[in-house]
């Protein structure tokens, strides 16, 4: 019996896995550029800072575009944008997913079924034109599309938490906690939710993932915020120019392609480090 | 029976929903008391509503499938039954106190096992963290875990069955509860430890004036640490007696049968070990129950009679009930 707790080896799983720390190194880039961006490129990303169509590793590290923007700085302002969104966004999902999976899992009964009626109906809703639909109507602000994301989102994870809510209820300790006169909140905040966080963990970081490339996808197709300089956008701006210049679309399309990648490989990792029924 | 008992429990009758409407007994009028002190051994077959006698005293029947159907569960004078539920909640575990099967998952693998000896302490009584902290140690050193201070910032899984099951009493016994149940405290464990936790159950029990409810099948722990035996057999008490009146002159014939299916290590005149006799069938299940005495499709002292009414629980001494026909009738089998 070793007397290093669970949460230390879980720790120690983790960054045993390549992918993690690939990975978190990649985010930690990300990260580095957010930061550093007011540093860098002082003028913004919608600056004109020189010739349009430039081609990349010239004057500017990623060329420019045909109004003669820096694109290095348009992925440096960008990954602002996704962070937030993605972080925003699923934080909104995995409050309300726990919240409305937790009262059905803990109380079952008619609560469960009107609370999971209401989870299946935003299920039917095909999750990306929903998320076009609500932006359409509310208008493209960047609150209105972490918004979106997070309605057409959150009810996979409501399910997810529900049906491990459930799994833990009907162990024998929540019984002795009941047992014990314990309150129904004290229960769920106390007992229950810390032994259901390794799962909302590792679905929210998965979730993030997808939120970036929602808010992508919402602002190629014109739906994002006009006033905010996103890789969405600029692979939106850039596509009619793709023949002739193809960094434009090409280096914000590797910009996510990288986030995106680096969070799955850490939520993976957390996946087999959290996981239960793959630890050994 | 008089103010001197703790919990003293009055035609219990507690149902199960079977279909839309359907409402059948798995606890059918039992009567039990409990004084300081005393243990109440509770036997009989899986599936003869022992569990859910003790649930329902702990009023933590499974909703909506079951209800309570009529009686009284008096606690120091007041009637459990009436209460609403959030005074429930403030005497589980208070007063009333409810250990476990399985010691394995009755603690939450997540949490220091003394985390959760402080929160049963701070659940109930207002004190600050350090003083919860030392009297959670206090318990440790009470239900006999050595080295308590390093036990305490353990996870139950650093811990042996054994251990766990202490951890499990100290929680239990955190706000000293004047009537404790045990359903089946030790079946789970081997039986070296199962006698360390039943003598400290019978050493806490004196030291602290509890009563305690004993619920199991194993009669060779009823014999040595019970006062009073109550054998249930399909939701209904069939016989209560003095533990030493009940191994001696068992009345009813379900407990005699109990009594002859105990393994003995005696060898027989031909020096071949005796076949174990048992009893033949299953408890019937409880909503199928007809008319008549639920043991007599397995008794082999049944007559015509067993099968139309139900034996009343009639006194046969001082201290001992039983609900047999053939027992009460002048010249029966007592």
């Amino acid at each position: 019996m070793s007397s290093i707790p669970s949460s230390g080896s879980a720790m120690g799983r983790f960054w045993r896995n390549p992918g993690a720390v690939i990975g978190m190194l990649i985010l930690a880039g990300v990260m580095a550029l957010v930061v550093a961006a007011p540093v860098l490129y002082p003028e913004g990303p919608f600056e004109m800072a020189g010739r349009p169509f430039l081609k990349p590793f010239g004057d500017y590290l990623f060329g420019t575009d045909m109004l003669g923007r820096d694109i290095a700085a348009g992925i440096v302002y960008g990954a602002r944008i996704s962070l937030l969104v993605g972080v925003v966004a699923t934080l909104v999902i995995v409050i309300l997913g726990t919240v409305i999976g937790g009262i059905a899992g803990y109380y079952g009964g008619r609560i469960d079924t009107v609370l999971m009626r209401i989870t299946e109906f935003f299920q039917t809703i095909p999750t990306f034109i929903g998320a076009i639909v609500i932006v359409a109507v509310l208008g493209p602000a960047l609150g209105n599309v972490i918004g979106a994301i997070a309605i057409v989102s959150w009810a996979p994870l409501a399910r997810l938490v529900r049906a491990e809510v459930i799994s833990i209820k009907n162990r024998e300790f929540v019984h002795a906690c009941v047992a014990l006169g314990m309150s129904d909140f004290r229960i769920f905040m106390v007992q229950i939710l810390p032994n259901v966080m390794s799962t909302i963990i590792v679905a929210g970081s998965l979730m993030v993932a997808t939120a970036i490339l929602f808010e992508s996808g919402l602002s190629f197709l014109g739906l994002g915020d006009p006033n905010i300089m996103t890789w969405g956008f600029m692979i939106g701006a850039g596509r009619s120019a793709i023949r002739t210049a193809w960094w434009m679309v090409t280096i914000p399309g590797i910009a996510i392609l990288m986030t995106v990648l680096a969070i799955n490989l850490v939520g993976d990792a957390l996946n087999e480090a959290l996981n239960p029924r793959l630890r050994q | 029976m008089g103010s001197e008992k703790l919990l003293s429990v009055h035609k219990l009758r507690t149902e199960f929903r079977s279909g839309r409407t359907n409402w059948f007994p798995v606890v059918n009028e039992v009567d039990l008391d409990v004084g300081p002190g005393e243990t109440l051994a509770v036997v009989g077959e899986s599936g003869c509503g022992k569990s859910m006698l003790a649930r329902s005293i702990m009023r933590l029947l499974p909703y909506p499938a079951a209800r309570y159907a009529g009686g009284q569960i008096n606690l120091d004078g007041r009637d459990l039954m009436r209460l609403p539920e959030a005074e429930m909640r403030r005497i589980r575990g208070k007063d009333v106190s409810m250990i476990f099967q399985e010691p394995m998952t009755s603690l939450n693998p997540l949490m220091t096992v003394g985390r959760q000896v402080v929160e049963s302490i701070l659940e109930h009584e207002r004190c600050t963290a350090a003083e919860a902290n030392r009297r959670a140690l206090d318990l440790f050193e009470l239900v006999g875990i050595p080295e308590a201070p390093r036990r305490f910032d353990q996870y139950p899984h650093h811990l042996s069955g054994g251990m766990r099951q202490r951890i499990v009493i100290a929680i239990a016994l955190a706000c000293r509860p004047k009537v404790l149940i045990a359903d089946e405290p030790t079946t789970a464990l081997d039986v070296t430890i199962q006698a360390q936790v039943l003598e400290l159950i019978d050493r806490l029990k004196k030291d602290l004036g509890m009563g305690v409810i004993l619920i199991t099948h194993d009669l060779g722990v009823v014999a040595e640490w019970a006062q009073r035996v109550m054998v249930m057999y399909a939701g209904r008490k069939v016989e209560e007696a003095d533990a030493e009146t009940f191994f001696r002159f068992p009345a009813h014939p379900y407990s005699r049968a109990l009594l002859a299916s105990v393994p003995q290590p005696d060898v027989s005149s031909d020096g071949w070990p005796e076949v174990l006799p048992e009893i033949p069938g299953t408890v019937p299940p409880m909503d199928k129950l007809g008319p008549g005495c639920a043991f007599a499709a397995r008794c082999r002292s049944a007559s015509n009679e067993c099968s139309v009414a139900t034996p009343p629980l009639t006194s046969i001494n001082k201290t001992g009930w039983v609900a047999c026909f053939q027992v009460n009738h002048p010249g029966g089998l007592a």
